[in-house]
């Protein structure tokens, strides 16, 4: 799965610390996400993406590899 | 002199603040309460109290922390036992339940989350493959060859296969348990 958490962050620029506490998770789950190293969850990937005002979609992309 | 004891109360912060191992102590919120009292027994006391109840700690500091207390608390458990002291290791381990306790909710950062779950999920699982994988290892040894060293080395052998066997069947409980929580029992609708 791949994501544009980190350009979407820089664009309202935005802290991983700020969008980590927005989220409700640590700093470094936004940046093992950022990094593609973890995949979240549905529940955290909405909310990522509502925190940016966009859909879902938007922010991850499926591309049919690697685990959950 | 509300002004002067808010310039204590800060610079006692700021001094606080200096120090290595303090740095990522922050004061949440100035004690607003002290401005009516004179200064006194009371006021130290009143500092103190709100000085611990302002304790702020960043994630790295309670790690820190939390390493120094479970390696003292670690250490007098040691050494009650040592000792022949029963009291020192319950006090101790209380203690430094509590404290540990204390530092995990003064620090304002999200410790616990998704990615933490999984990563304690597959420690946990591969710890108990390991143990698992270990334990039958020398328990097979200990009961084919054991004999040969020590007589009592069987009887281990077959100790260690048995809490193998129950490891397993505690999982596959633990299995069947989750599975049923987390999805229900299959009927074909």
């Amino acid at each position: 799965m791949e994501n544009r958490v980190k350009v979407y962050r820089a664009m309202r620029d935005v802290t991983q610390e700020g969008l980590a506490k927005a989220v409700g998770v640590s700093r470094q789950t936004v940046m093992a996400i950022e990094r593609g190293n973890y995949n979240p969850s549905l529940e955290l990937a909405f909310k990522i993406a509502r925190f940016f005002g966009v859909g879902v979609e938007d922010v991850f992309t499926y591309d049919g590899a690697g685990e959950g | 002199m509300p002004g002067k004891l808010v310039s204590v109360w800060t610079q006692g912060f700021k001094s606080l603040s200096r120090r290595h191992f303090f740095t990522s102590l922050t004061c949440a919120k100035p004690p607003t309460g002290i401005l009516k009292l004179t200064f006194s027994k009371v006021y130290i006391t009143y500092c103190i109290v709100n000085f611990t109840s302002v304790i702020v700690l960043n994630a790295m500091t309670q790690k820190i922390i939390t390493v120094v207390i479970v390696a003292v608390t670690g250490a007098l458990i040691v050494i009650g036992i040592n000792l022949g002291n029963l009291y020192l290791p319950v006090v101790t381990l209380m203690t430094g339940a509590l404290a540990i306790r204390y530092m995990r909710r003064r620090t304002r950062e999200v410790l616990y989350d998704e990615r933490t779950t999984i990563i304690n999920q597959k420690a946990s699982a591969a710890a108990i493959a390991a143990f698992t994988l270990g334990v039958t290892v020398i328990g097979w040894l200990m009961m084919t060859v054991g004999d040969t060293i020590d007589p009592a080395y069987k009887g281990l052998g077959y100790a260690l296969a048995f809490l193998g066997c129950g490891l397993l069947l505690l999982r596959m409980i633990f299995q069947y348990y989750y599975s049923w929580r987390l999805g229900g029992w299959d009927r074909g609708e």
